[in-house]
């Protein structure tokens, strides 16, 4: 019980937490980056003779229950799951560092209602807000991009407006307005790059909670449509044959996981430095 | 307090107009897709009348919320039924399966997340955070997924989809909704712990510990008696969060286990483009978020005579 009062907090190394991370998502990066270069078969190719084939020399991880290659599939998959989790992460934190830097620097009842608009929104758990989107915009990876998109702005755009509601009285802003420099350039050129930790550390949080989110769109079926691959579609087409070959769910499961992981653990280090 | 209720109610309301607005603009023509391209305009018009569509927008939303206050919050395009009797029969699957994972979150993480922090350093402090991080990186359906197989599959100790009604057999409904409940709850069990762990450890450095501790207090009475009050009362803004993510993560894990509960006809809802089943979900949704905050607030008041 000693230990109780112990004054280090976590001895379980920051920078081994990160590394760790970092050397994971590498890996499941290399994975789509080889799957957009080059795949064994291409992935939507059937193979009539081949279905649900385990393990061959052909086939390294086998085929599905159309005989497509599991491996090509899965590279392709991961490749589409991470892009949309970017462009998602992208336009999310374009359009809420854009909102909550002007909230947080002029303040007033623009700040106000935004505020008001982006708290509500913040309440909703975002693959509902991103279901809803969906159902106004229709399905499809660009649709599916957009929609996690926007549904992922209030958290940028609160992160950033907290850091601007501190950084625009910080004397270098003070002393950059008394020069006559525009606010506009004040704010995309001053402060923005000052709190590009925060961005990134936020940014690094949002790309996992993109790819779980498409994930899980997808999975559902109004995300990624058929033939494409991506890593829910793929969890998704698994289910019926999870008796006759479980590898169907488990290797997209465990790229899903990884990446997840490589991240979260990326992310972990980032923050717990300062 | 009265604030706090004006002001969720104003928000209520700006849901409730932006959820309207969004689903009346979407382009295409309800009445066109009941009756196919080949209907007269006659029998279209007569459609429109029959769900509503006709008159101007703000009079149309005026009468949509005040039958959505009213219980009745419209007619489903595809079923012909009102939405409140579909609703009806879909809800008490999904407030029990959120109900059980809430209950298995709370059970399980409060003592862990205890133990967590009393051997803090040692190595099973260790091995805990390490498997933590591991399952919070599973998502909730393929924890399903995994569930399903391991327990489904191999040991056999349910039947995959063999969902039984809450209404013709009570026990054998519990008994399929631990696993799904179990799914929905694993992740979040392993970001309560981390949470929980953090603060308690946190509330142990306070100078308050420090004092009750050389009044001669034990460490269990420290423990007990104010580490852990003060703890749980920023953890309770985290565990009323989690339980709006629980309802909105059991529409992925119904779909897992083929429970017929309200993510799936939400989601199929939307697939088939039923908007008045869209929306009187969203708004429902949207009023249950609010009454937790709310709740989680008050809860908050009465446990912290600070504020």
């Amino acid at each position: 019980m000693a230990k109780f009062f112990s004054p280090f907090s976590d001895r379980f190394g920051k920078s081994a937490m990160f590394r760790t991370g970092f050397v994971i998502s590498m890996a499941v990066l290399a994975l789509a980056l080889a799957g957009y270069v080059h795949t064994p078969f291409p992935p939507n190719a059937m193979d009539e003779g081949a279905k649900l084939a385990g393990i061959s020399a052909g086939h390294l991880l086998g085929t599905d229950h159309l005989g497509r290659d599991m491996l090509s599939r899965l590279m392709a998959g991961t490749g589409m799951t991470l892009a949309i989790a970017f462009g998602t992460v992208m336009t999310g934190m374009a359009a809420g560092a854009f909102i909550g830097a002007l909230c947080g620097y002029f303040g007033g009842i623009f700040d106000e209602v935004m505020m008001r608009v982006i708290d509500t929104l913040f309440a909703f758990p975002s693959i509902l807000l991103a279901l809803v989107f969906v159902s106004v915009f229709g399905s499809g990876r660009i649709h599916v991009m957009l929609a996690l998109g926007i549904a992922f702005i209030p958290s940028f755009a609160r992160t950033v407006r907290g850091e601007f509601l501190r950084e625009k009285n910080r004397d270098y802003c003070m002393s950059a307005r008394q020069h006559g420099i525009s606010h506009m350039r004040i704010i995309f050129f001053h402060i923005l790059p000052n709190i590009a930790d925060v961005l990134i550390s936020s940014a690094l949080i949002g790309f996992n909670n993109a790819v779980l989110a498409e994930a899980s769109l997808s999975f559902l079926g109004i995300g990624v449509q058929p033939p494409d691959s991506s890593l829910g579609r793929m969890l998704s087409e698994s289910q019926q044959y999870l008796f006759k070959a479980p590898q169907m769910a488990l290797l997209p499961g465990i790229v899903l996981v990884f990446s997840i992981l490589g991240f979260s653990l990326m992310g972990e280090g980032v923050r717990n430095n300062d | 307090m009265i604030k706090k209720l004006l002001a969720a109610a104003a928000t209520l309301a700006a849901v409730s107009v932006l959820v309207f607005f969004a689903f009346s603009l979407i382009p295409g023509d309800p009445a066109v897709k009941k009756l196919g391209t080949q209907a007269t305009p006659e029998a279209l018009e007569m459609m429109r009348e029959k769900l509503g569509l006709t008159g101007p927008l703000p009079l149309r939303y005026l009468k949509w919320v005040s039958g959505f206050i009213t219980g009745d919050p419209g007619v489903s395009y595809s079923y012909d039924m009102p939405v409140a009797e579909l609703l009806g029969d879909k809800l008490p699957v999904t407030m029990a399966l959120v109900f059980m994972a809430f209950v298995i979150l709370v059970v399980i993480s409060v003592p862990l997340s205890i133990l967590h922090a009393r051997n803090e350093g040692k190595r099973s402090d260790r091995v805990l955070l390490f498997i933590g991080q591991g399952i919070m990186a599973v998502p909730p359906f393929f924890m399903g997924i995994m569930l399903t197989w391991f327990f489904g599959i191999i040991l056999k100790v349910f039947v995959p989809g063999g969902y039984v009604s809450y209404k013709t057999d009570p026990a054998g409904f519990l008994a399929y909704m631990f696993f799904p409940a179990l799914a929905i709850a694993l992740p979040r069990i392993a970001m309560t712990v981390k949470l929980l762990r953090a603060q308690i450890l946190k509330e142990a450095r306070e100078d308050y510990v420090r004092t009750a501790y050389s009044r001669g207090n034990s460490t269990m009475a420290v423990l007990y008696r104010h580490v852990l009050k003060n703890a749980f009362i920023p953890a309770l803004t985290f565990l009323s969060m989690n339980l709006t993510d629980m309802v909105a993560g059991s529409v992925v894990i119904e779909q897992v286990f083929g429970i017929p509960g309200y993510g799936r006809f939400l989601l199929n809802a939307i697939l088939g483009r039923d908007y008045p089943v869209v929306e009187a979900i969203v708004m429902g949704l949207a009023a249950f978020i609010l009454l937790v905050n709310m709740t989680a607030d008050i809860l908050y008041r009465l446990l912290d005579p600070r504020i």
